[in-house]
């Protein structure tokens, strides 16, 4: 006679000795590879994409007449990934055979170590990239015939051959972009990495209760 | 997590736990990621235990949840899939001594991710308004799913144990 899943279920599990309950002293090995394998895919996704922009930055400068623009972009690009890649190569240098607390928080120190470099940087970045922007546009065909039209007009009043309206509007824009360019990079880094580096410190956060 | 948590407040339920986990894997290694995963959020959400419910019943949900929410993460789900469309018993599948359990499983994790969550707490005896709590859905329907889940188990079990 068969017998019903009702029988079958409750005389397999009488002896309740096929229950093997798993060791849990792996608990959190596998999270931390799994995070920093994560972080590492991303960074290399960034880096390509960062390699894209540039060479998308120098072929519109160069289709648009702005050369100088386009190529400094590229350039300025380009430094970034290097900078990027150089401290990525740091990773590999965190000491696999420690402990995975040892190991995350290492990665964490890192990382927040390579977030103060890159910030530094962007310092330098984001101006240099505004002033690429308005030096592109003035190559620009669109830019010069604006800037003719502007030079021509009686009124314009001029500082070293240069219309003051637009030398001090460019001048307050740089220094904004300067003052700004802290917090504007790391609106960036949130919306590239926000995500992960918050399970990063969730993950660290557990650890470090379960130490205690 | 502490030990002393672990074993007065995980341990007696582990067997809970083991069973949904199996249901839900098609691998040792996958089963053990599910089970720590399973243990980790017991731990980290003691807090919202909020003791409307037995302990018990709230383990149930918080397992199938964390079930539900690994598998779909998993990219191995469309391999579990095909896996599991072979009724074959493989030797990954027979984690029980009784050979009974392992053709159950192996059937069980044929069905929908919801039916093999609904059969499994039926089969722990839960009455059809716990099932429908644990669920999140309404226990007028459940009688009916489940006659239809024990049929399609039947089918999928025929000649397979005596």
């Amino acid at each position: 006679m068969e017998k019903s899943i009702e029988t079958i279920w409750k005389s397999g599990f009488i002896g309740q000795e096929d229950l093997v309950v798993p060791r849990l002293n792996n608990l959190y090995n596998q999270k931390s590879i799994h995070i920093i394998d994560k972080f590492k895919r991303m960074f290399k996704y960034n880096h390509f994409y960062i390699y894209g922009l540039a060479l998308a930055h120098l072929m519109i400068g160069v289709s648009m007449g702005a050369y100088f623009a386009g190529t400094g972009m590229c350039i300025l690009l380009g430094t970034l990934t290097i900078i990027s890649r150089k401290n990525m190569k740091l990773i590999d240098k965190i000491d696999w055979s420690a402990s995975s607390y040892a190991y995350l928080k290492s990665f964490d120190n890192y990382l927040k170590g390579f977030i103060t470099k890159l910030g530094q940087f962007y310092q330098v970045f984001y101006p240099l990239y505004f002033s690429f922007m308005v030096i592109g546009f003035l190559e620009t065909e669109d830019g010069q015939q604006a800037l003719h039209k502007i030079m021509n007009n009686p009124d314009t009043l001029l500082f070293h051959g240069l219309p003051i309206v637009w030398l001090s509007s460019v001048i307050v824009l740089l220094i904004i972009v300067t003052i700004f360019s802290k917090p504007l990079y790391r609106l960036d880094l949130k919306a590239v990495y926000g995500g992960i580096m918050k399970k990063l410190d969730e993950l660290l956060k557990d650890m470090e209760e379960l130490r205690q | 997590m502490s030990i002393d948590f672990y074993n007065a407040q995980i341990l007696p339920y582990a067997g809970i736990i083991v069973k949904i986990c199996r249901a839900y894997t098609n691998s040792q290694e996958d089963f053990e990621d599910y089970y720590q995963e399973v243990c980790l959020q017991i731990w980290k959400s003691k807090e919202n235990f909020n003791q409307e419910s037995e302990w018990s019943t709230w383990i149930y949900r918080l397992s199938l949840n964390v079930c539900l929410t690994l598998l779909k993460k998993s990219k191995t789900s469309e391999k579990l899939k095909s896996e599991i469309q072979q009724p074959e018993l493989s030797e990954e599948s027979k984690v029980f001594e009784d050979e009974s359990i392992n053709q159950l499983y192996v059937a069980i994790k044929q069905l929908t991710e919801i039916d093999r969550a609904v059969i499994l707490l039926y089969l722990e005896e839960k009455t059809y308004e716990e099932i429908a709590n644990i669920i999140g859905t309404n226990p007028n329907n459940i009688g009916v799913r489940i006659k239809r889940i024990k049929e399609r188990l039947k089918k999928l079990l025929d000649g397979k144990i005596n």
